[in-house]
């Protein structure tokens, strides 16, 4: 009985403190602090994922995104110097446009999910999970196995990094003749002149 | 071997990116052979994989639907390597900053075909969605290519934040699914019962899928990611893209929620209509050739879509062969168009005037392009259009077809612009476009051959016809 409690109370604390932090997110205007709140905001979902016995995908939410990604985020933006967000204050039209979409959308979702029968829910409770039989059905090939989409997902993550690679590369590959272009008649006018990057490295140079 | 074509794929992949290490400046050609190869060869090992089967205990299957879709994903991912050859290699006329790295270019490209081959031949939603990132994630790194070229870079950011957007509606009507059965096969759904969550999940997913086929509303970004991508990769978006699009809602529409299928025509019918009318009135104010080919590629989703009314028999093949005519016109309109853009920077459709003059052969392929795409016959278009016309018509959606015979009117003044400009205006004062080089000279040829014959010769139908018929009542037994 008490334990129970305990539970539910612990849920709503978790469940406030995830909205919460998710708002602060969206409205700070320092980028760190956004940061720093989406790290909190992720871990209290790794809480609520731990009270749903899904203990492993606690552990690895807290692993990759808490101590990965956020991280990441946290590099780059100090690398960029850009601590404060760059656009204006939204307006107050844009504001309500937003709210009554974003109230629309929750209000449909919750209504949705409100009246409808989750086999899962109903199945009183939580499937079986240990990181052991996680870890068998991601290589079986059998049926009910993940092995495919385990090896799509290794084909995908190479190809996201090659493609990052290659857009972030400060400096063009050596000898490739068509990088060192932009003195042929015609080019400026069809092409944007490197007037842009000029000026943001300017600053830097002088 | 069932997965043969899909490891050919990725092997040649890896072999591209091995290879661009050791290959020499002078001998980097090669990674172009090496993909173009590959991609025949797989092309072979659709051919020779059965109709049928599965493999890993059903994780992995092949039907008459999923063959004929990755016959296309190589196809045209074989011509955008064609496409793209002249312009990575930097063997054009007008020399373009930024684009380079060609085997991390094919590594990448080749990779999203597996996804896409991949995608058709899932039966849970987890490989389904991984593999749709496999084949959408990579071409946001191909749509931001021309590193120096802002409007490049924007195209790639404005295609990944929509993307993401996507991606979070499809998961969220997937989970909501994967909540109501407690299962992650396709094939679970299809007993459900209607219930609230059930509906907010499939307009999520209509969203998502949205998303992919460009269909109004969701297509707002197209026309910049289309304007901003490299050439070949525009090409690539316009016919690739809208095939996984089409692929992914045949998986959705039919496998999964195929049990109403017959109760949303009404509203899959208003989504053909808005987005052929939308994009055929705003591609008349278009004047870069590549954001009217944007507004051209979201009206013919609206097409597309049409298959997905009535007797649902005919819709399957019918959509088929239109996706196949699409891809040949489409592409080889592309062929002309990157090498005009090649050869003289030009970019937009006044820029193509007196082209009949200097290159006539060109502009006559172009045109025939342009018909086809606007269902004159007896082009592989007009067939294709009739087709899918006379689905939406049997399943007595006689306004749609109505508004669809205004639409190809619409289109077809579109595309009379091009023509107008090739064969009626003076030629271009800057002189005219050097020959084309021999990769797009094949392509324009193979492709114009292949849009004619494909209307005139009623076999290739009566393939794709034949083995997909029987396929809807297959997955959707009664």
């Amino acid at each position: 009985m008490i334990a129970s409690a305990i539970y539910t109370v612990l849920f709503y604390a978790i469940a406030a403190g995830t909205i919460l932090l998710a708002l602060a997110v969206v409205n700070t205007r320092k980028l760190l602090r956004a940061a720093v709140a989406l790290m909190g905001a992720l871990s209290t979902t790794a809480g609520l994922y731990a009270m749903l016995d899904a203990q492993f995908l606690a552990g690895v939410q807290v692993l990759v995104y808490v101590g990965g990604i956020v991280v990441l985020i946290v590099f780059a933006i100090m690398l960029t110097r850009s601590g404060e967000l760059l656009e204006d204050n939204p307006t107050l039209k844009r504001k309500l446009v937003g709210a009554v979409i974003s109230i629309g959308f929750l209000v449909s979702s919750v209504g949705a999910v409100w009246g409808s029968p989750f086999a899962i829910a109903s199945a009183g409770k939580a499937p079986a999970n240990d990181a052991l039989m996680i870890g068998k059905a991601l290589l079986d090939y059998g049926p009910g196995g993940f092995v495919v989409p385990f090896e799509v997902i290794s084909l995908l993550l190479l190809a996201a990094m090659l493609g990052g690679i290659v857009i972030a590369r400060k400096t063009p590959p050596t000898g490739q003749p068509f990088t060192s272009g932009g003195d042929l008649p015609g080019e400026a006018e069809v092409y944007h002149p490197l007037s842009q990057r000029d000026d943001e490295t300017g600053g830097r140079a002088s | 071997m069932l997965m043969l074509p899909e490891i050919i794929v990725v092997v040649t992949a890896m072999a591209v990116l091995v290879a661009d290490l050791f290959l020499t400046e002078r001998l980097r050609m090669g990674v172009t052979w090496l993909s173009l190869a590959g991609l025949a060869v797989a092309a072979g090992a659709v051919f020779a994989t059965p109709m049928n089967g599965s493999m890993f205990g059903g994780q992995f299957v092949v039907d008459a639907v999923g063959w004929w879709f990755k016959l296309f994903f190589v196809i045209s991912g074989f011509f955008t390597v064609l496409l793209s050859m002249d312009l990575l290699h930097g063997r054009t006329t007008c020399r373009m900053r930024g684009i380079g790295s060609p085997g991390e270019y094919y590594t990448v490209l080749l990779f999203t075909i597996s996804g896409m081959m991949y995608l058709v031949s899932a039966r849970d939603m987890v490989l389904l969605y991984v593999s749709l990132e496999l084949a959408t994630i990579p071409l946001f790194a191909l749509a931001a290519w021309r590193r120096e070229d802002i409007r490049s870079g924007e195209a790639g950011l404005k295609y990944v934040i929509v993307g993401a957007l996507a991606s979070a509606f499809i998961l969220y009507g997937l989970g909501l699914i994967y909540g109501l059965t407690g299962q992650i096969s396709l094939d679970a759904a299809r007993v459900l019962k209607g219930s609230p969550a059930f509906w907010f999940a499939a307009a999520m997913l209509t969203a998502g899928i949205g998303f992919k086929l460009t269909l109004v509303p969701f297509h707002l970004w197209a026309a910049d990611v289309f304007e901003g991508a490299p050439m070949p990769i525009t090409a690539y978006l316009s016919v690739a893209s809208k095939g996984t699009g089409l692929a992914f809602m045949f998986q959705l529409f039919f496998r999964m929620m195929g049990g109403w299928v017959h109760d949303w025509a009404l509203m899959i019918a208003l989504f053909a209509a808005v987005t052929m009318t939308l994009g055929n009135c705003v591609a008349i104010v278009q004047h870069n050739i590549k954001r009217f080919m944007a507004f051209s590629a979201i009206s013919h989703a609206g097409v597309f879509i049409m298959g997905f009314l009535g007797p649902h028999d005919y819709g399957v093949p019918a959509m088929l062969f239109y996706l196949l005519a699409y891809i040949a016109s489409t592409l080889a309109l592309f062929a002309g168009i990157v090498w005009y853009s090649n050869e003289t920077g030009r970019e937009t459709i006044r820029d193509y005037r007196g082209l009949s003059r200097t290159n006539p052969l060109m502009a006559l392929a172009m045109m025939l392009a342009l018909f086809s795409l606007a269902g004159i016959p007896p082009l592989s278009g007009f067939v294709g259009k009739f087709f899918l016309f006379s689905v939406a018509a049997g399943a007595g959606f006689h306004w749609l077809v109505g508004i669809a015979a205004v639409n190809s009117t619409i289109a077809l003044y579109n595309y009379l612009r091009i023509v107008r400009e090739m064969y009626i205006e003076p030629v271009h004062e800057d002189g005219p476009a050097a020959p084309a080089s021999w990769s797009l000279s094949i392509t324009t040829a193979v492709l114009t051959t292949a849009l004619v014959l494909l209307g005139i010769i009623p076999f290739f139908y009566n393939a794709i016809n034949g083995s997909t018929i029987a396929w809807l009542s297959a997955v959707l037994p009664h």
